[in-house]
């Protein structure tokens, strides 16, 4: 008798889909489940663009696949693929430059959010200010919720400095929410 | 660059909200959390700011098209649960239709084969008692001239006397007492509507057992201009033809042999008067009934999607029935669609999962329906109907209990029938080599057009 699926690690899954027919679909179907949120999460917020983040999320799991026809060892599902993920936004990025859309705009400038979905538009416009090497690891601190040697790995910087990194992404945030912060306090 | 990190206390604060403090160091941080207002003030900042984070709901939600891209690009089925459909390119009407055209063709076709079975059965069983009551004449018989005509005939029924007075009509009686008929009406050679006569009657043979209820000849074609030669030719078959060659008269005179002798009765030569297979008041108690439900799942698997929890589940959970019978029991076929929500454990390459669905399925049943006229009040009446079939998975079996309203009156031939009762269904089927079963409970309203 087996095990139902959702209790498979993701190395088992991960080798499944080198299985044939149902086997690797139900496997891939279960991993995609697993990570697609934090990936399109990345993916979305890294590039600021609704489009281009839904490219780079398809090609990201298109690449994900590709990645496990070939006969390789898979120690930690959310690095590999958010390091899929970052690799495409990045060479995405040096292509052309991220720009806030008209839809975006109005929406921003047309709601009437409660004070955290205020809040969380401010978190969304200052990563925007922030530099590529602060915002990414903010996002994978924040919404991928990495560990710090994970995201070392994913970024393939050392540890020390994805600490300096992140708490500089903080700190830049918090500066720059400052005075709404103040007055969220106040109540 | 070098980027320096020093572990000032907000740097360790930043390392604590992120879970990688070390646990040694922790005391350090708590004391000076609990002097230092700043660092207070930055700690709630931290956790506000991740607190806002998980609420980026748009984030972490992929987009429908984006789910089906990459499933469509990796030719694997898109799983409908990660995400809703973005875009719905088949209306609701659409999908019935594409679903429906099928039972509803198979109950069609079904209900014209047992319409001419049944009333094949009927014809066969019932024709001496359908002569009798319905006027329809048999193409040749012989009466026993032993019997009163008016006392064993049609008399009894107007119609019949009707139908004897017409001008195409000829009383038997003008062949009482004639020389019964033999083999020679085939050679009389007579004229006119008797030819016809002659025509149909050329299976007469003596049937002894055999007592007809009319008597009257039926000939359509013999009208009232050739009435009077018509008779002459019937008194000179009584005179002659009827007493032809090798037929000996004596051996059927009642007067010399005190046997019972029977003469022709009645001769058909109209269709519309023969058989009449497809006629309306054959198909009495006939039904043609329409039902919906809006049963659930019930027991395992119960908590799963549930087609009354859609939109057009009545629309989705239809049958289309024919039924036969005059007295209490009716017995006939039923098709329909309705979902069954299946929830099985399902191995696959070692892998076990859990397999959770609500497949709509076809279904075909024999149904018998019993209805009690006697408990018939106010023309609603109580019924009880069970039906066993198949269906694409597996046997179905259904139980229904419930009240019909049938109306006194009939329009264009037919009454009308609404009908409410609560139904339980029960679907058998095999997943890998292990019987399941799935059960559905509810709802059940229709209405009928009952011939």
């Amino acid at each position: 008798m087996g095990k139902s699926l959702a209790e498979y690690s993701d190395q088992e899954l991960f080798d499944c889909i080198n299985e044939d027919g149902r086997t690797a679909e139900l496997a891939f179907s279960e991993l995609y489940g697993r990570y697609s949120p934090r990936v399109y999460a990345y993916c979305l917020r890294f590039l600021g663009n609704e489009v281009e983040a839904q490219d780079i999320f398809q090609e990201t799991f298109i690449r994900f696949h590709q990645c496990a026809s070939q006969d390789r060892d898979m120690t930690n599902m959310s690095a590999l693929l958010l390091k899929i993920a970052r690799n495409l936004c990045v060479n995405s990025k040096r292509r052309e430059k991220s720009t806030v859309t008209f839809e975006d705009y109005m929406m921003t400038n047309y709601d009437e959010p409660s004070d955290k979905e205020e809040l969380l538009k401010l978190i969304k416009t200052s990563l925007d200010l922030l530099p590529d090497e602060y915002k990414e690891m903010f996002i994978l601190r924040e919404y991928d919720g990495l560990s710090y040697a994970d995201i070392a790995d994913v970024t393939g910087v050392p540890l020390s400095t994805v600490k300096v990194r992140i708490f500089r992404s903080k700190q830049k945030i918090r500066e720059i929410l400052q005075p709404y912060l103040e007055e969220l306090s106040k109540y | 660059m070098k980027e320096l990190y020093n572990n000032t206390p907000s740097e360790l604060l930043n390392l604590y909200v992120d879970g990688e403090l070390p646990a040694s160091m922790e005391p350090h941080l708590f004391g000076q959390l609990s002097q230092n207002e700043g660092l207070q003030s930055e700690m709630r900042d931290l956790l506000s700011i991740r607190d806002a984070v998980q609420t980026d709901t748009e984030s972490f939600t992929p987009p429908a098209a984006a789910h089906r891209g990459v499933f469509d690009y990796l030719g694997y089925t898109y799983p409908g649960g990660i995400a809703p459909v973005a875009v719905q390119t088949v209306s609701k009407f659409q999908a019935f239709v594409s679903r429906a055209w099928l039972p509803v063709l198979s109950a069609v076709v079904a209900s014209l084969i047992t319409t001419v079975v049944v009333n094949n059965m009927i014809n066969q069983e019932g024709t001496k008692a359908n002569m009798a009551s319905k006027n329809i004449p048999v193409v040749s018989s012989y009466e026993d001239l032993s019997i009163e005509n008016s006392t064993k005939s049609g008399a009894t029924n107007p119609a019949d006397a009707d139908i004897a007075s017409s001008n195409n009509m000829i009383n038997i009686n003008m062949l009482n007492n004639s020389t019964p008929v033999a083999g020679g009406v085939n050679n009389s050679g007579s004229a006119g509507g008797v030819a016809a006569m002659e025509s149909k009657a050329s299976t007469t043979a003596f049937e002894p057992d055999n007592i007809a209820f009319n008597s009257y000849i039926s000939t359509d074609n013999v009208n009232s201009d050739n009435l009077n030669s018509d008779l002459a030719s019937i008194n000179n078959i009584n005179n002659s033809s009827f007493a032809g060659p090798g037929v000996k008269a004596s051996m059927y005179s009642p007067a010399s042999s005190g046997q019972r002798i029977y003469a022709p009765q009645s001769i058909s030569t109209s269709p519309s008067e023969f058989g009449g297979s497809f006629l309306p008041y054959r198909a009495k108690g006939y039904r043609l009934m329409a039902r919906f439900n809006n049963a659930r799942s019930t027991g395992p698997g119960s908590d799963l999607p549930s087609s009354f929890d859609s939109q057009f589940s009545a629309f989705e959970n239809i049958s289309i029935g024919f039924l036969a019978g005059d007295g209490d029991w009716k017995l006939g076929i039923e098709v329909g669609q309705e979902s069954f929500a299946q929830s099985f454990q399902s191995e696959d390459c070692g892998i076990l999962y859990n397999v959770e669905q609500n497949p709509l399925i076809f279904w075909g049943a024999i149904v018998a329906s019993y209805e009690n006229a006697d408990l018939k009040l106010y023309d609603i009446q109580p019924f009880i109907q069970v039906s066993a079939g198949g269906s694409e998975l597996g046997p179905l079996g259904r139980g229904i209990i419930g009240l019909q309203y049938i109306t006194p009156r009939a329009f264009y031939g037919a009454k009308l029938g609404l009908r409410l009762g609560f139904e339980s269904a029960r679907l058998w089927y095999q997943n890998q080599n292990e019987f399941n079963s799935s059960d559905r409970s509810g709802i059940n309203f229709g209405m009928s057009l009952h011939f």
